[in-house]
């Protein structure tokens, strides 16, 4: 199908980005000008699929971003679409407002691909956008040993690795309540299930689930009222998805559900943080 | 437009929602160039608003073809529109829907004058059959709605060479403040050129190499502006102010052939002088007429002072 809606001067750039994907990235079989989703109000002028299931599409416009793409990115963010969008320009002559509106692309995770006469240059790479509008993280609510892992968290989420994003989270939740295991421990805030009989021993591989129940079972809550039922099961309930962050994503759909439960697990494993960061305060 | 048997039924038009997958684009459409700058305000605009003027189009077996409206169906499919509100019309004749198109753009927005032009041969085509003779300037301008001016510049453009058309309608592809050789630039130019062929032709033996290089000129900047082109004409035009026209010839060869004279170099080597004198004498009539309304009893103090300087001066340089 030709180009219905793109400028006749830039048909050139957009079949030279077809064939720069293609021998660049292997990415093949572009549709032009088609609908991309249901949910989005806004054919690409080209887009495909890639074999991680995402939706690659290229915009061609004569700068690199333009206002209308706005409501896109915010589309594609409500609805969890798992789209990358680059936008290909001409370089030459430089457009205006070069840098205001590169700056703009950056801000909303989209691509920008420059086409000079001799080469073709991905400025900078887009995010997928299904995961663009995760909650930012302030490292200043935390303390200061905890702000290096999570703004890591929260840049590997957002560049396009949401389980490693997650998993950093989880790694520190689970390292936070072994310490808070052995803190209380230590300090003799457990009791005795049954007169006579000695708390159970953890070892460094215990599971993690296996140790919270422990604690929830021997903690002796009255002397440690922060680190309530409630809390530690919550601890206990989000201990399973350390481990089930690799399942093979096999279409679209599933991809999109992923994604969506991945932004809520990752928002509500950096409240449980903060939570749990500030009852072991307590102890 | 006078009514003409050109004109269809819009009275009979049908206002409904029809899918954008089954519009077509008109093919004799004049607007040719669709700058994406320009279709991106309209894009945002409907996407915040939606559609607010219906489009027209007719239909033709099962799908329907645009009269108007090609840029806000362009939006609506990037748009992911499913439908469009439309004015359904009869099919009207291929003149008509000629002409239908050109009424209703030129009417209403600024087209670019060299797809206008492309189309001019066509309209002239069909009205030659529609009138049973060839139409004249007068019948071209009131069936287009177009004027007599841009019917001129509009031949002026037709006339030239492909190659320049090509480069002029690349050119217009770019956004508007990008643009360097504009159809403007060429109109000043053809029209410099005309006048130099007919008052003095031995100056352009070949009017190709002459564009060539004055594009050349304009692209490196030794013509800093297309209204610099006026001076070939009043260099062409030497007689009309007593200069030598064999010398004014030799510098429009210097102009046609050197690539660093510049057009207001060769105009101040040559004819400058005549034409600051022609209207320094102009001007001086004109005083005179006012002065001869002035009574000597009633002169008011603050021309006094300035007329007694102007009789010195005139007296000095008379008296050299």
């Amino acid at each position: 199908m030709a180009y219905r809606y793109l400028s006749d001067n830039l048909h050139s750039i957009a079949d030279r980005v077809k064939q720069y994907f293609r021998a660049e990235r292997g990415l093949s079989n572009f549709r032009i000008e088609e609908e991309v989703h249901k949910g989005l109000d806004y054919r690409p002028t080209l887009h495909t699929f890639s074999k991680d299931h995402h939706i690659v599409c290229i915009d061609v416009q004569d700068s690199p971003y333009s206002a209308s793409l706005d409501s896109v990115v915010l589309d594609c963010v409500k609805e969890s679409l798992p789209i990358r969008l680059y936008v290909a320009y001409p370089g030459e002559p430089p457009p205006q407002e070069y840098k205001k509106k590169v700056d703009r692309a950056r801000k909303n995770g989209v691509g920008v691909i420059e086409v000079r006469k001799d080469m073709i240059e991905v400025t900078h790479e887009a995010l997928a956008l299904s995961l663009l509008g995760v909650r930012t993280v302030n490292p200043k609510r935390f303390p200061s040993r905890f702000r290096g892992e999570l703004v890591r968290a929260e840049s590997t989420f957002r560049s396009g690795s949401p389980v490693e994003g997650s998993l950093i989270i989880y790694k520190e939740l689970e390292a936070l309540s072994r310490e808070i295991v052995n803190k209380t421990r230590k300090k003799g805030l457990w009791r005795a299930l049954n007169p006579g009989e000695g708390s159970p021993h953890i070892k460094q591989n215990t599971p993690w689930q296996r140790i919270i129940q422990i604690l929830m079972e021997h903690l002796d809550r009255q002397a440690c009222p922060a680190l309530s039922i409630p809390l530690l099961a919550r601890v206990l309930s989000v201990a399973p998805h350390r481990n089930d962050t690799g399942h093979k994503i096999t279409s679209l759909n599933q991809l999109i559900k992923r994604d969506t439960e991945l932004k809520t697990r990752f928002e509500s494993a950096t409240d449980l943080l903060l939570e749990l960061i500030a009852a072991h305060k307590t102890i | 437009m006078s009514p003409t048997k050109t004109q269809i039924d819009a009275a009979n038009a049908e206002l409904r929602d029809i899918p954008v997958e089954l519009i077509d684009r008109n093919v004799e459409n004049p607007r040719l160039i669709f700058r994406s700058g320009e279709l991106e305000e309209l894009l945002r605009s409907i996407q915040e608003y939606g559609v607010q003027v219906p489009i027209s189009v007719y239909r033709e077996g099962k799908r329907f073809i645009l009269i108007d409206g090609e840029r806000r169906w362009r939006c609506s499919l990037k748009l992911n529109k499913k439908t469009i509100p439309a004015l359904v019309q009869e099919k009207p004749s291929p003149l008509s829907n000629l002409l239908l198109m050109f009424n209703i753009h030129s009417l209403r927005e600024q087209w670019d004058l060299l797809t206008i032009a492309a189309k001019l041969p066509r309209v002239t085509e069909l009205l030659t059959e529609e009138l049973g003779r060839r139409p004249t300037e007068a019948d071209l301008a009131d069936k287009t709605g177009l004027s007599r001016s841009t019917l001129r510049r509009c031949k002026l453009l037709i006339e030239l060479p492909e190659q320049y058309r090509e480069e002029m309608l690349a050119e217009l592809q770019r956004p508007k403040p990008q643009q360097k050789l504009t159809e403007d630039f060429f109109i000043e130019m053809e029209r410099a050129l005309t006048t130099v062929s007919r008052s003095m032709p031995g100056a352009i033996p070949n009017r190709d190499k002459v564009r060539k290089i004055l594009i050349s000129k304009y692209r490196e900047g030794i013509i800093k502006n297309r209204t610099d082109f006026r001076f070939l004409a009043k260099i062409a035009r030497a007689e009309k102010v007593h200069v030598d026209e064999s010398k004014a010839e030799k510098v429009l060869k210097r102009v046609f052939t050197q690539n660093h004279y510049s057009l207001k170099e060769a105009y101040e080597d040559s004819v400058s002088f005549a034409y600051t004198e022609r209207e320094l004498a102009t001007r001086i009539r004109g005083l005179l007429e006012q002065l001869t309304l002035l009574r000597a009893n009633n002169l008011e103090e603050n021309l006094r002072e300035p007329l007694k300087q102007l009789a010195a001066r005139i007296s000095a340089l008379l008296k050299a």
